[in-house]
């Protein structure tokens, strides 16, 4: 019965994180196909894991984000 | 008669060879040899053999004709060649106009006098560590063809490795330089970020984009570099008083035993035990993933709206989710970024040389694409740029170094094949490490010998 649930709840997760794309994808415009579906719901769930990395790091106020304009 | 790029310029400057000859002998290598690995995507015969007659021509008159007079040499398929489309490894771009001029390293290699014969295979507009690519097919690797090349200048990296070219051009976002000089054992080049002109190079993620050689030794490395680089040469630094440390923590694990072997060995060359372990290295690499993406799917978001299906599916569905980003995680890795950037300057206050592993083995097989990261086997196309993607994150140039075959080949099935390491100096410290791969290759520590179609 856990592996049932266990497969529940990462379909109710897929099915969460597709909702987010569609919002998401919305936002800038972009059509997602259902052929490219199931593999931006895999990349998007990537991607969220390294965000979560990235903002588990407490940075000083005073750091500053390192994009390479230079007038 | 050896293929290295140094000895053909000497033969041709001083009338030993005809540079009409080395051409034409490298287009017939290239033309029977190339179908075993899958390099190249197009070759340049009319203008190479034309600028071959050139400095003919100009030897027999008694001009200069530069370092690299005669030299052949190859480019990954996203720097500008005069006359063709740059295609990035992707056919979504073939309705665009021809390249007006070279790209700007070209044009500063040729005026060295070395001649574009080729262009060379990738990863869909650069976003792998494979060369897998859905439209000009699998590069396959020279040290054994059922494995991978390694990605994403793959072509590069093979053609250099079979002894088809002795220098090629690539380009390195995440690793894309050091993870296939590493599987085909062979040097390469990722310069200090910004260092070389990307003009006329196809962009991927403009915060990581950096363009660099590929060669069999590091003698050649050098040599194309410096014609790239186009500044006068620094010092090269006193070897032997260089402070060295490896890199351990994220960097000492999941390594095969040959690796650990060939760190060993160079660590007992320069008599040091040091080690360093970097700060959250693997926030670093999660940063880096971020950029790429979010730069990368912003970049093709037009294209995406309108031509998706054009794409490779690999590409195009990691292009898509990186366009979906929000700001806020962008900023943050960017401004982690820079505290990265912080740490490597402090570790670099006591040291002058990092070494570090490239990839955690030699190249997987093409039908088993995995490798083993923390004890479980995960994609080897999302994972072979464990150990180069959080160093991209500081910008700092890395030479990608072979072991050399006794120093630290794989053992049992993977017995033969190249392992790499990457070599870190403080940014503009190029010719620091161009000295240290050059006593380590003396001592027999590093260099992988090409294949035989060196003959020329």
């Amino acid at each position: 019965m856990g592996g049932t649930q266990s497969e529940e709840e990462e379909r109710a997760e897929v099915l969460a994180t597709a909702r987010d794309v569609a919002v998401m994808a919305r936002q800038v415009d972009l059509v997602i196909s259902e052929d490219c579906l199931p593999g931006v719901i895999f990349n998007t769930e990537l991607l969220r894991g390294y965000v979560g990395l990235v903002d588990g790091l407490v940075l000083p106020d005073d750091c500053e984000p390192a994009f390479g304009y230079v007038p | 008669m050896t293929l290295r790029a140094a000895t053909l310029a000497s033969n041709i400057r001083f009338g030993l060879r005809k540079a009409r000859d080395v051409i034409e002998t490298t287009l017939h290598t290239l033309e029977t040899h190339d179908p075993a690995y899958g390099c190249v995507t197009r070759l340049l015969s009319e203008r190479a053999l034309r600028a071959a007659d050139t400095i003919d021509a100009r030897i027999a008159d008694g001009e200069p004709v530069g370092p690299l007079a005669g030299v052949p040499f190859g480019v990954k398929d996203l720097f500008d060649v005069e006359g063709i489309v740059t295609t990035a490894g992707s056919t979504v771009l073939r309705e665009n106009a021809p390249a007006v001029q070279d790209a700007a390293v070209v044009r500063r290699l040729v005026a060295a006098g070395a001649i574009p014969v080729a262009t060379l295979n990738m990863d869909e507009f650069a976003y792998g560590f494979a060369t897998e690519n859905a439209h000009y097919g699998t590069t396959r690797n020279p040290r054994d063809p059922e494995r991978l090349a390694g990605g994403s200048s793959g072509g590069s990296a093979a053609a250099v490795a079979a002894g088809m070219l002795p220098l090629t051009l690539g380009s390195d976002t995440n690793g894309s330089i050091r993870v296939p000089a590493s599987l085909c054992g062979v040097w390469g080049l990722r310069p200090t970020q910004g260092r070389l002109p990307l003009q006329g190079v196809y962009p991927f993620a403009a915060s990581f984009d950096t363009i660099g050689p590929f060669a069999g030794t590091v003698g050649d490395l050098k040599l194309g570099f410096e014609a790239m680089d186009g500044k006068a040469r620094g010092e090269a630094p006193d070897v032997g008083a260089l402070r060295v440390a490896r890199l351990d923590g994220w960097f000492g694990r999941d390594l095969a035993p040959g690796l650990v072997d060939g760190l060993d060995r160079i660590m007992a060359f320069f008599s040091s035990t040091k080690t360093v372990e970097l700060p959250e290295v693997a926030r670093a690499r999660a940063a880096a993933f971020i950029i790429t993406a979010s730069e990368g799917g912003n970049l093709h978001l037009p294209r995406l709206r309108h031509r998706a299906m054009e794409y490779d599916p690999a590409t195009r569905d990691r292009l898509m989710a990186g366009a979906l980003l929000p700001a806020s995680p962008i900023i943050q890795a960017h401004r982690l970024r820079n505290w990265f950037r912080t740490h490597m300057h402090e570790v670099f206050r006591d040291h002058d040389i990092l070494i570090a592993p490239s990839t955690v083995g030699p190249a997987p097989r093409i039908d088993q694409p995995m490798i083993t990261v923390g004890g479980k086997s995960v994609s080897a196309r999302a994972n072979l740029g464990l150990f180069t993607q959080p160093l991209t994150l500081a910008g700092f140039p890395i030479l990608a170094a072979p072991l050399a075959p006794d120093a630290g080949g794989a053992g049992g099935a993977e017995a033969g094949l190249p392992l790499g390491v990457q070599i870190i100096a403080a940014p503009g410290q190029e010719q620091a490490l161009f000295a240290v791969g050059a006593a380590l290759e003396r001592a027999g520590v590093l260099g992988y010998p090409v294949r035989g179609a060196t003959e020329g």
